[in-house]
């Protein structure tokens, strides 16, 4: 018997333990799928329908206070276009009851930009905040002066310096940065730098080896050519997450060499064919990602698709 | 809310929240448990019993979580509960009447797993759980760990185990 595979599925698969798992996995815990019905009204009675329904939203809108309402813990309710300064000495937490909890550390301007159901940009100008989200992916996003950070189901500290730099830190979930274009994503464990003049950094884990961390910041600082060499020799497996990212950012044999020493470090799947991914094809790409595990590459494809 | 591999910290923080009434954050821990009591449930209850103790399991769950005072140990809570329910069931199920022998029809295309599922039943229980959550889950051996509040060496002997007494008996059958 393999117990290693047994243990966590790596190494060669024990096929008797393979053939139990096909055979078993039958009566896996499947989560329900809401049924979709179709039924075709006649136009009189949907619009006799909208009609009332409309009247019922408006009477309900009046009648209670709307889930996607963001509060203080003494009930105030932030408006859109409020800001919130704080002071040198205190801090304080704001909460929207379907969708997380923020607390905005001493020293911060954090305004809000627009708030309703599935959807919530805020704009963290200077200062630290702390967001805990429970909202589905994607509807909870904070624009920065460097980059936009959409979250992905997490909990993560943002910070922003006076210059309009900032840093990011991921405790669970995924947390993606964004600007014109260049996109970070950055798993639990691991933080992003953002910088005024040239946006997402490159993503790293907190234990990564100080070597890495330096030849990254000098990659996204100076993009001299001895710093990828650098950070290749000083990645270990897990800074995968790293090197993907470098892979997204070099063109020709520097990618070819990103791409090279992650296949050495960690097995990628057919599909991160080199040849495709040397050409920058977008699914090769997402693929590799896909296969690291840090998350899904298609739940931020969707996300983006509805800014 | 997307769920990755739970650290220990993700399941406090979202009991915590869920003990506050935030509704997403119990949907969260539903979705991020359901495979583990399913497992539990398999290994005690009849497979077409289990989706419905489980929507007891979790209502029992919701209403008796401000009593958890250590959001951490809210697998292994959660895993009491459900062999909770399973004896429950046990204790009140009625007689069932025999089916007559001589209904038609052919082999169930999965019958095959009901076999393999007895087969595990027979198991002593920290074996049976932990094999259900392995096989029939696709639950690794740290992720039942994590899940369930067990040490890693104890999931790990469970799993050998468990496989070991299986495989003699599956031997036994053919």
């Amino acid at each position: 018997m393999n117990e290693r595979y047994l243990w966590d599925r790596t190494g060669p698969p024990d096929e008797e333990i393979a053939q139990l798992e096909r055979t078993l996995g039958s009566l896996r815990y499947r989560a329900p799928v809401a049924p979709r019905r179709t039924i075709r009204w006649p136009i009189w009675f949907a619009a006799a329908t909208a009609a009332v329904v409309c009247v019922g939203i408006i009477g309900a809108t009046l009648a209670r206070r709307p889930l996607t309402e963001w509060r203080f813990d003494n009930g105030h309710q932030i408006r859109t276009g409020q800001t919130i300064e704080t002071g040198a000495l205190h801090g304080t937490r704001i909460e929207a009851r379907d969708t997380g909890e923020v607390t905005v550390e001493r020293a911060s301007r954090l305004r809000l930009i627009r708030s309703r159901t599935g959807e919530h940009l805020f704009d963290l100008k200077r200062g630290t905040i702390h967001a805990f989200i429970w909202a589905p992916a994607g509807q909870f996003v904070v624009d920065t002066p460097s980059s936009k950070t959409v979250d992905l189901g997490c909990r993560y500290t943002l910070q922003v310096s006076q210059n309009g730099n900032g840093l990011l830190t991921v405790e669970m979930g995924l947390v993606a940065f964004e600007r014109d274009g260049a996109e970070s994503f950055i798993p639990a464990g691991a933080s992003c730098v953002t910088r005024h003049d040239r946006g997402p950094g490159t993503p790293y884990f907190a234990d990564a080896t100080p070597a890495l961390k330096t030849a990254l910041d000098r990659f996204d600082t100076s993009g001299d050519s001895t710093s990828l060499a650098d950070a290749l020799a000083a990645a270990r497996p897990k800074d995968a997450l790293s090197l993907w990212h470098l892979m997204t950012r070099t063109k020709g044999e520097k990618r070819a060499a990103v791409f090279d020493r992650m296949a050495f470090l960690v097995p990628l799947p057919p599909e991160a064919n080199r040849e495709l991914i040397l050409r920058g094809d977008a699914g090769a790409l997402d693929a590799t990602w896909d296969s690291l595990h840090f998350g899904d590459a298609a739940v931020w494809r969707k996300w983006k698709r509805q800014w | 809310v997307l769920l990755m591999p739970e650290p220990r910290e993700q399941v406090r923080f979202l009991v915590r929240a869920a003990q506050k009434g935030q509704r997403p954050a119990f949907e969260s821990l539903y979705r991020a448990f359901a495979g583990m009591v399913h497992g539990v449930l398999l290994a005690h209850v009849r497979y077409p019993d289990v989706e419905d103790l489980m929507q007891d399991v979790f209502l029992r769950a919701m209403e008796q979580l401000d009593r958890l005072r250590e959001p951490e140990a809210f697998g292994g809570w959660l895993c009491a509960i459900a062999r909770r329910a399973a004896f429950d069931y046990h204790r009140g199920s009625r007689p069932v009447d025999e089916l007559p022998a001589e209904i038609s029809g052919g082999d169930r295309p999965d019958g095959a797993a009901f076999e393999v599922l007895d087969q595990i039943r027979d198991l002593p229980e920290s074996y049976r759980e932990t094999l259900m959550m392995r096989l029939v889950e696709g639950m690794t051996g740290p992720e039942i760990a994590a899940r369930t509040g067990l040490t890693p060496d104890s999931v790990r002997v469970n799993l050998c185990r468990g496989m070991k007494l299986l495989r003699e008996r599956l031997e036994g059958m053919q």
